[in-house]
């Protein structure tokens, strides 16, 4: 007994550093159990307050307030634009359905689609028009990285101001990331450039179904993961699935800039396609609420169970 | 209270408090990137027992982890980088021993020992760090140049530090 008392002491550092490292891989190996903690992340109140500060030293602090009510301001405008474009697109579709029926489909559409250009000529170039059903919370952020294989942002809203854990985050260019933990007044966001996540997502010209996922080199880039149809150009927009619950559907993820048909991965493409978000200044982003995931989610739950 | 223990753990936070808020946001060519929060560990006292070299790598590491969000990377290069230091300082005695040598610093031991002390340091940790953080290792050759960029960023760095505020101690 008193050896093995005596053996313990002498190796008392080197028990005291495996024990340490343990920890550590323990930490590194289970991220998302660690997510979970929040204390431990930049969300954690004391490191989100002094990342405030140093934002507040950095940022030209006289034009602060004034782009942050522009921003709520700005917010405010995009979801009662897209509110009203649901409802004229509903009113259209109802007159157009009234009208007669000696319009074939086809004209009827092709009229419907002139009425609706009529009014809001280019939806591409004012996406957040399209995300009608979601509330929009504006945040700042107040930390980013994007050299990293795994970045993460930090914003300056947190649950008090509605962020929950799983939200979509965007910027009006296109997509940004998702909600991983959240104190009361920070969050931290796991960004597209994060070699662990995955977006479904589609080309928006067929509806061909594909996975986003980036491979940790650059970040103005990303790969396009699982696409076996063959029908994929250079140059196609790459958009958000419409089967995903966390952005809105159909929104702007990229533009595949390179296509290889001759890929180690069997009848998989190798797709390289650039980010419509720019990470070095992004600087607001919006949190997207959806206000009928909860509906969504307790119709999905009713379904399961039966 | 002891003047050896507040030292210590001022530094640390002098150390912490730089590298997150100021230099954290250093990344020369997007790829040079600058730790000094190195430093602290490589410039402890002398006598320094292995025990609290551990402890507070662990615990430099940790904090510096919850700022860039990378959950232990930094907290297990740390502790072996501070497993480590003191098997690389007896290699590195000089042939006079560390007679009233109280840290490691340059003005007391010299700039080539100190360059040769915090590059190979250095050098050690950003490997590590690289080498845990990448997943991919069809990186690595971009990996490599950039362990040796920040590694040379990190030494110049820590070297300006050590001229403008180790100097007459």
């Amino acid at each position: 007994m008193k050896e093995l008392i005596n053996f313990l002491y002498r190796f008392r550092n080197f028990l005291l550093f495996l024990l340490l490292e343990g920890v550590c891989f323990w930490l590194i190996i289970n991220h998302n159990t660690y997510q979970r903690i929040v204390v431990l992340t930049s969300a954690s109140s004391v490191v989100g307050t002094s990342l405030d500060m140093q934002n507040w030293i950095t940022t030209r602090w006289n034009l602060k307030d004034e782009n942050e009510r522009l921003l709520e301001e700005n917010a405010k405008l995009h979801s009662l634009l897209a509110s009203q474009i649901r409802k004229n697109q509903v009113n259209d579709t109802l007159a157009f359905d009234k009208i007669d029926s000696s319009y074939s489909q086809k004209e009827k559409d092709s009229l419907r689609f002139l009425s609706l250009s009529g009014k809001f000529i280019d939806l591409d170039s004012m996406q957040l028009l399209s995300v009608s059903e979601y509330q929009l919370i504006p945040a700042k952020v107040i930390k980013h990285s994007y050299l990293l294989e795994r970045n993460f942002l930090t914003i300056n809203k947190g649950s008090k101001q509605g962020i929950k854990k799983g939200m979509g985050v965007i910027t009006d260019s296109g997509i940004v990331g998702k909600v991983e933990a959240v104190s009361n007044n920070y969050a931290t966001i796991r960004s597209i450039l994060h070699i662990d996540y995955q977006v479904a997502s589609q080309i928006k010209r067929n509806g061909v179904n594909a996975t986003t996922q980036w491979d940790g080199t650059d970040y103005r880039n990303s790969n396009l993961l699982y696409t076996s149809a063959k029908d994929i150009k250079v140059g196609d927009t790459v958009v958000t699935s419409v089967e995903n619950n966390f952005y809105p559907k159909e929104f702007l993820v990229g533009y595949i800039e390179d296509v290889k048909f001759t890929s180690a991965k069997g009848n998989f493409n190798e797709v390289r396609m650039r980010l419509a978000t720019d990470f070095t200044t992004l600087s607001y982003v919006y949190v997207i609420e959806n206000q009928y995931k909860s509906e969504i989610d307790s119709l999905e739950e009713i379904t399961i169970e039966k | 209270m002891n003047s050896s223990i507040i030292t210590p753990v001022i530094s640390f936070f002098i150390y912490w408090i730089l590298q997150v808020l100021l230099f954290r946001n250093v990344a020369l060519f997007d790829m040079a990137f600058c730790f000094v929060y190195v430093g602290f560990l490589l410039l402890l006292p002398l006598e320094t027992s292995l025990t609290s070299l551990l402890l507070l790598g662990f615990a430099m590491g940790l904090a510096v982890d919850i700022f860039y969000d990378t959950a232990g990377v930094h907290a297990a290069t740390m502790v072996i980088i501070a497993f480590i230091r003191p098997s690389l300082l007896q290699f590195l005695r000089p042939s006079g021993g560390y007679d009233n040598v109280e840290s490691p610093t340059l003005s007391k031991l010299g700039f080539n020992w100190f360059i040769i002390y915090a590059g190979i340091t250095l050098l050690f940790h950003h490997s590590i760090l690289f080498l845990i953080q990448g997943s991919n290792f069809s990186l690595w050759f971009s990996n490599f140049f950039s362990i040796l960029a920040s590694t040379v960023l990190s030494l110049f760095v820590l070297v300006i530090g050590q001229f403008l505020f180790y100097r007459s101690r």
